[in-house]
């Protein structure tokens, strides 16, 4: 589809400690490719895809900032505006399970959007040696009013899905996001919550919180 | 918001400021930490301004020539992105191979990579553009001349 048949473009941020596969969600997300020898970012990537749910095209700029400690003073000045963010902990490091207190009160203190929609990603459901269960993924969603979902980067599992909750709600959202200019006025449409249920590819998969 | 890629994004003046007394305060008080350098760097290679672009990449050079950093492949890639941000692809490409002769399957210089080259073919258009307008624009002149002369 065409850039300029986009309703809108939105901002959405990824976060979490280093090595838990902030890069390789988005890898899945954007080209369906995973590589195991993911190497760590430098600093921020930044991509951008054009992403339609439920016939609205919308466009992401998706910032993938490096979850590595020297970088921890660098990445927070790309939070600025954010609309939505993907914060990401390993299901086989309760570590950094952890530290998602610190990753939320980092996103709360930087970024600018007091409304900005939250989801919660553990990774790394196809590898053994769980440490944190589902359970307590969704208790720490449903205690922060977080979106929630377990995912693999490597088998694709609930990629997809993380990011079309996401950019539904943020279009839910009223007063979050805004129409381009660019796009044509009038000519689409934005759905309903109760259609958006009945439409949405990701079945029961999600926990919408 | 107008930007497509890493190196159309634009850094605020605020966060250039920060970084910045963060860099002095430590000036004054004996050697510049590595980490307090590098951000302060990289906001500036990120500024809209190219004189702060240049002074991020001297200080990024500044931090690749220490020999006890790890961080060296961080500095090359923002010295990549701060030359290919004042045009200078060429220098940004030899930065950004470095790179890949050391991480061949690094997916995000890889597109770097890709950005840069799709902006040198830009610029190349660009040139033509221009060099084709004057070429037209000569032509007019020239042809204003015969016309002139015409009885």
């Amino acid at each position: 589809m065409q850039d300029s048949e986009c309703i809108t473009t939105l901002k959405i941020l990824i976060v979490g400690e280093s090595g838990v596969g902030k890069s390789s969600l988005l890898l899945r997300f954007t080209d369906d490719t995973f590589d195991p020898e993911q190497s760590a970012t430098i600093g921020v990537d930044f991509k951008v895809k054009t992403f339609t749910v439920e016939g609205n095209c919308t466009k992401l700029a998706i910032w993938d900032t490096a979850g590595q400690e020297r970088f921890r003073t660098l990445t927070p000045s790309y939070y600025r505006g954010g609309q939505g963010v993907i914060m990401v902990y390993d299901v086989t490091n309760r570590h950094t399970f952890s530290k998602l207190d610190m990753w939320l009160s980092e996103v709360d203190t930087y970024a600018t959007k007091p409304n900005l929609v939250r989801m919660l990603v553990g990774n790394k459901i196809d590898k053994p040696g769980r440490e944190v269960s589902r359970e307590e993924g969704l208790a720490f969603a449903r205690r922060h009013a977080m979106l929630f979902i377990e995912a693999s980067a490597k088998t694709q599992d609930g990629v997809q899905c993380a990011f079309e909750e996401l950019v539904q709600k943020i279009l839910q959202t009223p007063g979050l996001w805004e129409v381009d200019n660019r796009s044509q006025g009038g000519g689409f449409s934005v759905s309903r919550e109760d259609t958006a249920a009945q439409q949405s590819s990701c079945g029961g998969y999600c926990s919408l919180v | 918001m107008d930007m497509d890629d890493f190196l159309g994004w634009t850094s605020s003046s605020d966060d250039i400021r920060k970084h910045e007394e963060a860099y002095n305060k430590e000036l004054m008080s004996g050697p510049v930490s590595s980490s307090t350098q590098f951000n302060y760097a990289c906001f500036l290679i990120q500024s809209k301004y190219p004189g702060d672009v240049r002074r991020g990449i001297s200080l990024l050079e500044e931090l690749y020539q220490n020999p006890d950093e790890s961080g060296k492949r961080d500095y090359v890639y923002f010295l990549a992105v701060g030359n290919a941000r004042l045009k200078d692809y060429n220098q940004a490409l030899q930065y950004i191979n470095g790179l890949l002769a050391v991480e061949r399957s690094n997916k995000q210089v890889q597109e770097l990579k890709v950005i840069i080259e799709k902006r040198m073919r830009g610029e190349a258009v660009k040139g033509a553009a221009v060099a084709g307008g004057v070429l037209v624009g000569l032509g007019a002149i020239v042809g204003l001349g015969i016309a002139s002369q015409l009885p």
